[in-house]
């Protein structure tokens, strides 16, 4: 069986062993349209995580069988026409669940205790000269008894929600898709979201129901003290929007993982933000830890061997 | 009444019209020992944060009936002093609890993923010219599955337990008080505390059990890749010797909100190291939520109610 990996630089260094134990595989960090269509000359299955899978690409790949997502969204690939040709997609869901609740936490727990501004505050010396320790002082809002809402009540929604209710906070969701319903959380209307949220957080999939789903016209209805966590997909704020809301306090800080344009455009309207100290952003490594990483690859080899085997 | 508050300005400019209505409240921002003693002439309860109440400030306040502290610790009071004169002193506890617990994991997700170096990247325009939609150069370790290991299984250390179990941690304890008291989390000793732990979370007060518990000897039975986060009190670890340990990669870095000597000086060991991303910090102000700070006051205004 030859495996092939059209992008798997963006797993970056570690072990790919579970693939190479598999068959023939042959992982390439990067490669342009025109190399995919030569290097999927003879693969029996193609794993690509952001590589576009066109029905181009597939005329060029006679002997492919499978292909493999790596990862859980499947934006890249064109399902219908794989499904036209007979061959099965697969990717890999639940392996970042627990790294992206994490991030989640790192982002609003750094937002609220305006984490940057007291670690400087120590580095510069600032606190040592200070004469008094509240000359240091922003005011940092607690947690506890705040209001965290939910966009997109899913597994990585759930783990949020869990963490945030040991942390005392409400928890509040608005389904997007209208299909979570759980007796475990109060579900809420959009509207009511944005009105009673102090963090709002978006774990959503990108689809027809989120795009653009929260624009000036959202954050206007959000508190002027409160904090947006996007984890889910860039195109579902609008950024422009989002950079002016912060800016001009119509909300108090945003924290971002994903954008509509990867990796983020140098003259991108985030990097032109009059207050960067109002935002956190990762680099869409959310789901990035170690472990996450060996359970993609090990759900990868997962879903080649369940294939092979069932044929 | 008169209530003299001599160092206010610990509390930052959260509202004082609690206390206020009790009686004739005098705030100063901050006394100097020879300050102090003058303003106490003729007040009925005194409040201090940081302010020294010794012996020789007890005799400067004749009329003084109570001595509120603003904060729990009460290191600056001679108690026995207080008790010899019939003075009862009442703390605050648990104002902070939440704030403390919110700001331990702040740090804790801060070190483990990595968060000034991600934030780094993008704003840099690294993130920009990297070409990759993600930036897989800094693997970062994912908690759930690892061990918490908290010295001082208070009422603080508690909390910190039951959210790190939420985030799937294994929790374990050290009882600096040697009661573990605490049931739900398995109490072992301090060895197998450093030796376990991926990170290491205190919440302990200091005291003669605690003053120098971690020096380099026990930063050295951690494992390379741990984290310590100290909130209880500066002198409770070698403050020298976790500046070389996290320098020289013995553990893999620190987070701190107290310090021996405070504020910081400038020439301390931690504003001197080698690896300034390995470490995160706060002045002390992990208690100083401003909803924290409006539970401070409110609770000194309570005490002060109680009468004597």
């Amino acid at each position: 069986m030859k495996i092939v990996f059209l992008d798997a630089l963006t797993l970056g260094a570690g072990s790919f062993a579970a693939l190479e134990a598999l068959g023939e595989f042959v992982g390439y960090g990067d490669s342009t349209p025109e190399e995919g269509l030569s290097r999927v000359r003879d693969c029996d299955v193609l794993i690509v995580n952001k590589f576009k899978v066109t029905p181009a690409l597939l005329d060029a790949a006679p002997r492919l069988r499978l292909v493999c997502e790596s990862g859980t969204g499947m934006n890249n690939i064109d399902v219908d026409a794989c499904t036209q040709r007979g061959i099965p997609v697969r990717n890999v869901a639940a392996y970042s669940t627990a790294t992206v609740a994490q991030t989640t936490f790192m982002h609003i727990l750094s937002l609220m205790g305006d984490a940057p501004h007291f670690d400087q505050a120590v580095k510069s010396g600032a606190y040592s000269r200070s004469k008094i320790l509240t000359e240091v002082f922003t005011p940092f809002v607690e947690a506890a008894g705040k209001t965290l809402g939910i966009i997109g009540l899913g597994a990585i929604g759930r783990q949020v929600a869990r963490i945030a209710q040991a942390m005392d906070m409400q928890v509040i969701y608005y389904s997007a898709s209208g299909k979570n319903h759980t007796a475990d959380f109060e579900e809420v209307s959009l509207a009511e979201l944005l009105r009673r949220s102090d963090v709002l957080t978006i774990h959503a999939p990108m689809s027809d129901r989120t795009r653009g789903l929260i624009g000036a016209e959202e954050l206007r209805q959000m508190k002027p003290t409160a904090f947006l966590v996007n984890m889910g997909r860039g195109g579902i704020v609008d950024e422009a929007a989002l950079v002016e809301a912060v800016d001009g306090g119509v909300i108090a800080g945003a924290a971002i993982d994903v954008f509509t344009k990867e990796p983020l455009p140098l003259d991108h309207v985030y990097m032109q933000a009059k207050h960067p100290e109002r935002f956190r952003f990762t680099p869409h490594i959310g789901w990035g830890s170690e472990e996450a990483r060996t359970r993609l690859v090990e759900g990868i080899a997962a879903n080649i061997r369940a294939w092979s085997e069932g044929l | 009444m008169k209530i003299v508050f001599l160092d206010a300005a610990t509390v930052g400019d959260t509202s004082l019209a609690p206390i206020a209505r009790l009686g004739e409240l005098i705030c100063y921002d901050r006394s100097m020992p020879a300050e102090a003693r003058e303003r106490v002439g003729d007040c009925d309860v005194l409040i201090v944060n940081k302010v020294r109440v010794d012996s020789d400030l007890l005799d400067a306040a004749p009329a003084l009936k109570l001595i509120c502290e603003a904060a729990t610790g009460v290191n600056n009071i001679d108690v026995e002093a207080c008790e010899k004169r019939g003075i009862p002193v009442r703390n605050v506890a648990g104002y902070s609890t939440d704030s403390v617990v919110q700001e331990t994991f702040m740090h804790l997700l801060s070190l483990l993923g990595k968060a000034p170096y991600f934030d780094g990247a993008v704003k840099s325009g690294a993130y920009s010219r990297s070409g990759l939609f993600t930036d897989v150069s800094h693997p970062f370790i994912e908690i759930t599955g690892k061990t918490l290991g908290i010295i001082g299984m208070g009422t603080i250390g508690q909390k910190v337990a039951s959210v790190a179990s939420a985030f799937g941690m294994r929790v374990i304890y050290f009882s600096t008080s040697g009661t573990g008291h605490c049931k739900d989390y398995p109490c072992v000793d301090l060895d197998t505390l450093l030796a376990e732990s991926d990170v290491v979370s205190i919440h302990a007060p200091l005291n003669a059990r605690t003053q120098g518990l971690l020096k380099m000897a026990e930063l050295r039975k951690m494992k390379p890749s741990a984290f310590l986060i100290n909130m209880g009190r500066g002198g409770i670890v070698d403050e020298a010797d976790l500046a070389a340990a996290v320098d020289e990669g013995v553990i893999a870095g620190a987070a701190l909100d107290v310090f021996t000597v405070e504020p910081l000086p400038l020439d301390h060991p931690f504003l001197q190291v080698k690896h300034p991303e390995r470490f995160r910090f706060t002045p002390h102000t992990a208690w100083a939520s401003v909803e924290a700070r409006e539970r401070l006051v409110a609770i000194i205004a309570d005490n002060i109610a109680k009468g004597w």
